[in-house]
């Protein structure tokens, strides 16, 4: 006989011998005790928890001539002619290849005839959601009233696909998925029959990986002892299941924190070299950034070592981690992260693809440290205050779209309008962080715009372009400019204030006007003119407000009132 | 055995590209061939690379320990389904040897002659795998083997089965008669069930090192220098895909239109877009090689931006070595070269990461049997725009 494969050779024979799934365990043998079989039972859960297992079981159990405790006892003619399948009352069918309405019809007309031998006739059908809807209605009547010898066990990973008249008609049994230690000590037990000695960390790493399914740990154990040495190590685990070690996707993580992209496509480069699969990668990416989750998240440390299942010292690296990057950070990279793993299958490259991932969730920190940059003083303290944190992993925000913008590390600084964020929010000059020591109005501006447009055409920004090309462009104090886009294009109101739009104009701007800084607002005509006219003194005091530290610039008024003129807007100028 | 045209037997085509493709150390040298045959017949003797998956099946056969499901999983030309008949070879021998079989025994003989009804591969080329396809199988794995006292089944490119084909082979891949070893390859492990996953044993097979790319595409090809070069450095450690962009001249020059392209979006507004348009919509049957191109090309510009470190002041104090991170530059025409080095410069980092975002995401649109010209002409957009 050739070699059984572990999970075949191990596949539990009684009750008692089934890994965890007490809650049904518990329930069947009761009703075995008792003698109330119904007729027709649902097993369902994911892959490697026992359906199929339970279901034989189960098949023997009502059938043995001398239960022990609700146990088959495997050893009576019936338990034995089942077992070797001799007995031809319990059918095991594979509902998968036999899923037309035919396949049903002959069980339909089987179902009649009493069991040769066995108490019971026993169907088992398992991967039974692959059933055809014909088929599953040609079951109903027979799964509802069967003859009393008769028992259906239905088995399927995917409960949701059968028809709610199916699973009316069932007692359904939900399989859970087993815990890491019902998988380890299964483990042990098993390496310790076959005389092999496996190192703690490695039945750790299986059943970490094995994700509750007790057949994949199975699966890699049996590989690891087919590697042929007497001891596993950690290390054979990691190879065989093509698995990155902690060290290297910690490593990964101390470059997203120093946003050191040059070492990410090294360590990419590493780890496409050993071998590594990459979709496993990110898996352990994302476990590992959950990790650091439950860190920040967690004050107590002892529930902390509760809730992870990490050795002492990765602990450590993973709090300092932690302390590192603010829970919107990681939560982004965790977000980034999935949504890589569902679009990998569809990619030649998932190299390009994960570097292009990790590359952009490095910039994103890299933008917000600009933004925290630019932004006023007391940020910029709070930055050198927080000793060893480095320079915008504070907050991993996009400013691009607002529907992201988080307020992440720094939450003290939330009333301070001198913020890039607020900045964009609000839409209003920012008066404070620009001194007035550029005062010069004798530059056509007009001329400036122009070229400025140019240069947008150029940089490939072609509907920025025409939308800008029909805007006219006004002066609102010294250092702020302002766009107005003619009628109430809301639309292409949002196009031109996308911050980056915004950004490329007001560099753009910057070079033309000689390295000085200018902030760009976006307006429509109606906003002018709803402001205008609701409130005549609105535009009067943005204008006063822009040139609070100074005397009223006269220039301004006059360039006000004839925009208002080429509008034909009521426009009046008091004196305060 | 009424498998018909499905599940090619022996016979088929495939299996004799197995044997050329095993024995291509012989090709380049006709005073060989007689011997080629036994060669290729030596099995994992002649493959390149994979030592650790080799090892370990190796070492599985002979402690007697082997499995009754295998995944081969790696990337498309790898050279799977090779180390796959292999295997198959060995295991259906009478009397295998350290690295094969022995050659002389009837199934080795008939296996040889691609006609051992002991192996059966299960394959489609353009089609997907169907229920039909596997109930055949599972029909032909009830009898018992001829010669061998094992049948071995391939089903090569796995994630082509449906997932009625899949779930229809669970139960037999679950408990195949005693005999019975099915070998799934697939270039994609992620598309199969994870039900079948984890009936299987999964072969994890790792890209060949450059050196050894070279050595076997120098060998069969007889390239030499730059073009060697540049199908190495694509080929990213897959031999099958080396030899394949080797076979096909076609590849080069369309590699240099496609940075011909590349380098015309930026900039020129919608003068060109219907130019460009014109020349993806020619192209449609590779448009997967080009959307391929044009993703490797964003990433050399990005690394060679990378290198510019007065164009990103914050990295400026990082000491860089990007001798082992791959550009994909050699092979092109000197003029090509400085105007995607010249062209670099006009691009900002995150306008290279958004592209390549864009590029994949239109890649998923045409798999997904989104209107062709629509997906590529918002992707020209996107491009040129940002």
């Amino acid at each position: 006989m050739s070699y059984m494969a572990l999970y075949r050779e191990w596949r539990p024979l009684v009750f008692d011998d089934v890994v965890e799934q007490e809650h049904i365990v518990k329930s069947l043998k009761y009703s075995v005790k008792t003698g109330r079989i119904a007729h027709a039972y649902l097993f369902c859960g994911t892959r490697g928890t026992g359906k199929t297992t339970m279901a034989q079981i189960f098949s023997r159990a009502i059938n043995c001539r001398e239960p022990d405790n609700g146990n088959p006892c495997n050893k009576c003619d019936i338990c034995r002619g089942i077992l070797s399948g001799s007995i031809l009352d319990v059918m095991e069918i594979d509902a998968a290849s036999n899923n037309s309405v035919d396949n049903i019809r002959d069980i339909r007309d089987e179902v009649i005839y009493s069991p040769s031998h066995a108490k019971y006739k026993v169907y088992i059908i398992d991967e039974v959601h692959m059933l055809s809807t014909g088929a599953f209605n040609a079951l109903l009547k027979t799964l509802e009233e069967p003859p009393s010898h008769v028992v259906f066990i239905l088995a399927t990973t995917e409960p949701h696909k059968l028809p709610a008249t199916i699973l009316s008609r069932c007692q359904r049994y939900d399989f859970r998925r087993i815990t890491a230690a019902g998988i380890a000590k299964r483990l042990r037990r098993i390496s310790a029959a076959n005389g092999i000695e496996v190192e703690d960390r490695a039945i750790r790493l299986i059943a970490s990986i094995s994700e509750g399914a007790l057949r994949d740990a199975l699966s890699i154990l049996d590989q690891c002892i087919s590697l042929g040495s007497s001891k596993i190590t950690y290390s054979d685990v990691l190879s065989i299941t093509g698995t990155a070690n902690e060290q290297l996707v910690s490593a990964f993580l101390n470059a997203i924190i120093k946003r050191d992209i040059g070492g990410i496509l090294m360590l990419v480069n590493q780890l496409v070299m050993e071998g590594k699969d990459i979709a496993q990668f990110i898996a352990s990416l994302i476990s590992y950034c959950r990790n650091l989750l439950v860190c920040k998240m967690v004050e107590d440390t002892r529930d902390i070592e509760d809730i992870l299942d990490v050795s002492g010292e990765s602990l450590e690296t993973i709090k300092s981690q932690a302390a590192c990057l603010g829970k919107e950070d990681i939560v982004h990279i965790i977000n980034e992260l999935s949504g890589l793993e569902s679009n990998l299958k569809w990619s030649n490259h998932p190299r390009v693809m994960l570097e292009v991932a990790l590359i952009k969730i490095c910039t994103k920190t890299a933008a917000a440290a600009t933004a925290i940059a630019e932004g006023t003083g007391p940020e910029q303290e709070l930055q050198k205050a927080g000793n060893g944190v480095y320079p915008g992993q504070a907050s991993l925000i996009n400013p691009e779209s607002p529907g992201n913008r988080l307020k992440a590390g720094i939450t003290d600084n939330q009333d301070n309008p001198g913020t890039l964020d607020d900045l964009a929010k609000a839409g209003i000059p920012d008066a404070d962080c620009i001194t007035e020591k550029h005062d010069s109005d004798n530059i056509n501006l007009n001329e400036i715009w122009d070229e400025t447009l140019k240069e947008l055409g150029n940089a490939g920004k072609t509907v920025l372009c025409v939308i800008l090309r029909k805007a006219e462009i006004i002066k609102l104090n010294p250092n702020c400019i302002g766009i107005v886009l003619p009628g109430n294009e809301g639309v292409n109101k949002k196009i031109v204030s996308q911050a980056s739009n915004i950004k490329l104009i007001e560099e753009i701007l910057k070079d033309k006007l000689g390295g000085r800084d200018v902030r760009v607002k976006c307006l429509t005509e109606k906003d002018l003119g709803n402001a205008e006219t609701l409130n005549p003194g609105a535009v009067k005091g943005e204008t006063a407000k822009g040139c609070q530290n100074g005397i009223p610039d006269d220039k301004h008024v006059k360039k006000m009132l004839d925009f208002a003129a080429t509008l034909n807007a009521p426009f009046n100028v008091c004196e305060e | 055995m009424g498998l018909g045209n499905v599940v090619n037997m022996s016979g088929s085509p495939g299996v004799n590209s197995f044997n050329s493709l095993n024995s291509f150390n012989s090709v380049n040298n006709p005073n060989n061939a007689g011997i080629s045959v036994v060669t290729g017949f030596n099995g994992f003797n002649n493959i390149v690379g994979q030592k650790e998956v080799i090892g370990r099946l190796k070492n599985s056969l002979k402690r007697d320990m082997v499995r009754h499901a295998y995944i081969f999983s790696g990337p498309r030309g790898i050279g799977k389904k090779t180390v796959a008949k292999a295997f198959a070879g060995m295991l259906l021998c009478s009397n295998p040897g350290e690295n094969g079989g022995c050659g002389k025994c009837l199934p080795c003989r008939l296996f040889l002659e691609n006609t051992n009804p002991d192996f059966c591969v299960i394959e489609r080329n353009e089609a997907s795998i169907a229920v039909d396809d596997i109930r055949n199988m599972q029909n032909d794995i009830a009898i018992r083997p001829l010669y061998s006292n094992r049948k071995v089944y391939l089903v090569a490119d796995g994630e082509k089965m449906t997932v009625q084909a899949q779930n229809c082979l669970l139960k037999t891949l679950e408990e195949p008669p005693g005999y019975g070893v099915i070998i799934i390859t697939t270039s994609n492990y992620d598309a199969l069930l994870h039900t079948v996953c984890s009936r299987c044993v999964k072969y994890a097979f790792v890209r060949n090192t450059d050196e050894e790319v070279r050595l076997v595409l120098g060998s069969r090809t007889g390239l030499r220098g730059e073009e060697l070069d540049f199908i190495v450095q694509y080929a990213d450690g897959v031999i099958g895909k080396a030899l394949d962009v080797a076979a096909s001249g076609e590849f080069m020059s369309l590699r240099e239109k496609v940075v011909d392209v590349i380098l015309q979006l930026p900039g020129e507004g919608l003068k060109k877009f219907f130019e460009i348009c014109t020349f993806f919509m020619e192209n449609k049957d590779n448009i997967d090689k080009i959307l391929d191109i044009m993703l490797l090309t964003y990433r050399d510009i990005f690394i060679s931006l990378f290198r510019r470190k007065e164009k990103m002041p914050d990295f400026a104090d990082l000491k860089l070595d990007f001798t082992s991170s791959k550009l994909h530059f050699t092979g092109l025409k000197d003029k090509t070269k400085n105007k995607i080095s010249d062209a670099a410069v006009s691009f900002s980092p995150g306008k290279l990461v958004a592209n390549m975002e864009t590029i994949e995401y239109t890649r998923r649109c045409i798999k997904r049997n989104a209107n062709f010209q629509l997906a590529i002409e918002t992707m020209i957009i996107k491009l040129q725009e940002g």
